[in-house]
């Protein structure tokens, strides 16, 4: 029985779901909406004259903010790219973030501060007010924010991944926010309008403190919720207590960011020190993420492969393409040996190849009532990898010396950008005689040229930067 | 028909309890600080407002907490009507540039008619620091800014004329007793 003849009897496969209602319907929504609305008046309130009387900074503050929340998206969607979750709903878990948990906890770390200042001494609120009212306001109000998504889209928390994923976005949402926010108290210490102050908040609060911040501390919270919808299996007691003790974590990751703890690191003279302090609490507070990843990853991973499995029919799905699908890295394999062997039309084809294979996965594990309208998009992949010769799209990989060579080599771009042209003939080499000998090419072959372009932008960046400097 | 009335009413539970949470932090916290008065501050003991930073505070004086900013070094009092605000910061300047600037920031403010020259003052310790006062519709005050290794104080006083009076040695007693600890 090959898969598409077996669309519609496939075993075991989830009960329909349930007609639904309008999204107008929903009291989520509207009370969305309205929170939207009184958030959005808030914040312009607050912020609305340093925008207008600053222009030129706010726009290098959106701008960069703005790229820099694209490469997060860009990130986010890549993880969650077995299952990718509608967009308008991510849309919904960015504006929460970004206004209606940023406004609330503008009123309400305003207040805590005033409480603190009225009952505890000056030097206790100096030291400890940002890391006990950020966290304990600032995170409640974001995992709200993903209780607001339950309550919007239920039926699209399929798995404790989706939860991190709105986690994360509505962490976003409130960090870029806070960004922005953060470039205009800048520029307004500055007393000018100019980008100087913007670009100092970008490199601090984006690249030096961007990786560990909201979106981290809210995914962690998201994988909590997502538990407490999912495993009705359990008790109540179980699934509220997860979800805590979720947000508890996020709230301790948050509070060490935030807190005067490991301080002792950054009396270090010459100032290695408060980086080596910062890149120690972004170390526990991204590792301690990665690993809660890697466990929820696998999940989704371990979940999807089994439903592809049991096809048992290569037509759908080789063992080494299920395998392949995993990671963004082994896809990319997948993607990297079709091309050799079929070049680019290969490549292409094997892309919508592992697309169709995840969302047929997803529809038995979701929706059987799905499951025929993938097929066409699979059997037409499937048609035109064959048709390039590649009859199995998976992710075996060839290690050579020649792909060694080439990625060593791809760091002297850092010292001279002509080194660049190495590592682009290897890989023409690389390639050529792996399609000769019909064989697959070593993937460090395309990694390091990707690397050379990278450093040959920095070393490009640099070096203006320089010739600036001597004028 | 049942299940699809109790999922919209399940739903509306759940919005009521998101908006109350969310009004709790935006609406019932606010009015929770503006329950508590603010604190009495003691007169007998430096009050640490900033880093190394310490201030005497004058008798019968009141934090105001609105005003107050440890995280910013600002320290915000009230006495008898009479506003004194303290702000330790970095400054990288001369003690007259100091001055200059909070002559400029004094003059900007709403309401100011008159600012007279600097007069030489100091801390109890020693510190050298400026001063001047101002006059604006029916109040009165003076600043003084402090300058001790890169670290610039500058207390601000203003109130209506007779409280400023009645209380004028007391607070500049107070200022006087800004006290520069160890450097980091």
């Amino acid at each position: 029985m090959t898969g598409a003849d077996a669309a519609a009897s496939a075993p075991g496969l989830a009960t329909p779901a349930p007609a639904r209602r309008s999204p107008l319907g929903w009291p989520a929504t509207w009370l969305f909406v309205i929170l939207t609305i009184i958030g959005a008046v808030v914040l312009g309130r607050a912020f609305g004259s340093a925008v207008v009387g600053n222009p030129v900074a706010f726009t290098t503050a959106v701008i960069l903010f703005g790229i820099h929340g694209a490469i997060f998206v860009a990130i986010i969607r890549t993880v969650d790219w077995l299952e990718p979750e509608p967009k308008r709903y991510l849309a919904v878990a960015l504006l929460w973030g970004g206004i209606v948990a940023s406004s609330s906890a503008l009123r309400a770390n305003t207040a805590v501060e005033s409480i603190l200042v009225k009952i505890a001494p000056l030097d206790f609120v100096r030291d400890w007010a940002a890391a006990l009212e950020g966290p304990t306001d600032e995170e409640i109000l974001k995992t709200l924010g993903i209780v607001m998504i339950v309550l919007l889209a239920r039926p699209q928390i399929n798995s404790i991944l989706d939860g991190v994923v709105y986690g994360a976005f509505v962490g976003l949402g409130f960090q870029e926010v806070e960004n922005l926010t953060y470039s205009l108290n800048a520029v307004a210490q500055a007393g000018t309008d100019s980008a100087a102050p913007v670009v100092q908040t970008f490199f601090v609060r984006g690249l030096l403190a961007g990786l560990w911040s909201h979106t981290v501390y809210s995914a962690i919270a998201g994988a909590g919720v997502a538990y407490a919808v999912l495993r009705r299996d359990r008790s109540w007691g179980v699934r509220i207590g997860v979800a805590l003790l979720a947000l508890l974590v996020a709230w301790c990751c948050h509070f060490l960011w935030n807190s005067p703890l490991l301080t002792a690191i950054a009396d270090v003279p010459g100032g290695f020190g408060v980086i080596a302090a910062i890149l120690l609490k972004g170390a526990l507070i991204l590792g301690a993420f990665l690993i809660l990843l890697y466990v929820v990853r696998r999940g989704e991973f371990a979940g999807l492969a089994a439903q592809l499995a049991r096809w048992r029919d290569p037509s759908v799905a080789t063992p080494g393409e299920i395998a392949a699908l995993r990671t963004a890295r082994l896809r990319g394999v997948a993607r990297w040996n079709a091309w050799v062997a079929g070049r680019y039309g290969a490549r292409v084809a094997a892309k919508r190849l592992q697309r169709a294979q995840a969302d047929l996965a997803v529809a038995m594990r979701d929706d059987e009532s799905a499951v025929p309208a993938r097929f066409p998009a699979l059997r037409d992949a499937r048609q035109r990898l064959v048709e390039r010769g590649v009859t199995d799209a998976n992710a075996e990989r060839r290690s050579t010396v020649l792909g060694w060579v080439s990625f060593v080599l791809s760091f002297g771009v850092l010292l001279n950008v002509f080194v660049a042209v190495v590592p682009v003939a290897l890989l023409l080499i690389g390639v050529s005689n792996a399609r000769r000998q019909h064989r697959r090419a070593d993937p460090r072959l395309r990694t390091a040229v990707i690397m050379s372009l990278v450093f040959a932008v920095i070393w490009l960046v640099s070096f203006v930067a320089r010739a600036a400097d001597m004028q | 028909m049942t299940a699809t009335v109790s999922a919209w009413q399940r739903n509306l539970a759940g919005c009521v309890a998101v908006a109350a949470a969310v009004a709790a932090f935006s609406v019932g916290l606010p009015a929770v600080d503006e329950a508590i008065p603010d604190s009495t501050v003691s007169h007998d003991s430096p009050l640490a407002f900033a880093a190394g930073v310490t201030v005497v505070p004058p008798p019968n004086a009141t934090l105001d907490a609105e005003g107050t900013s440890p995280e910013q070094g600002v320290v915000t009092m009230s006495v008898d009507g009479v506003q004194y605000r303290l702000q330790a910061e970095a400054f990288d300047g001369t003690l007259q540039q100091l001055a200059d600037r909070t002559r400029e920031l004094i003059q900007g403010a709403g309401g100011v008619q008159a600012v007279s020259a600097d007069r030489p003052a100091s801390t109890v310790d020693g510190v050298p620091g400026l001063q001047a006062s101002f006059v604006a519709e029916q109040q009165t005050g003076w600043y003084t800014v402090f300058l001790d290794r890169g670290t610039a104080v500058t207390a601000v006083i203003d109130g209506p004329d007779a409280s400023v009076t009645s209380n004028r040695d007391a607070l500049e007693a107070s200022v006087r007793s800004v006290a520069f600890g160890q450097q980091a």
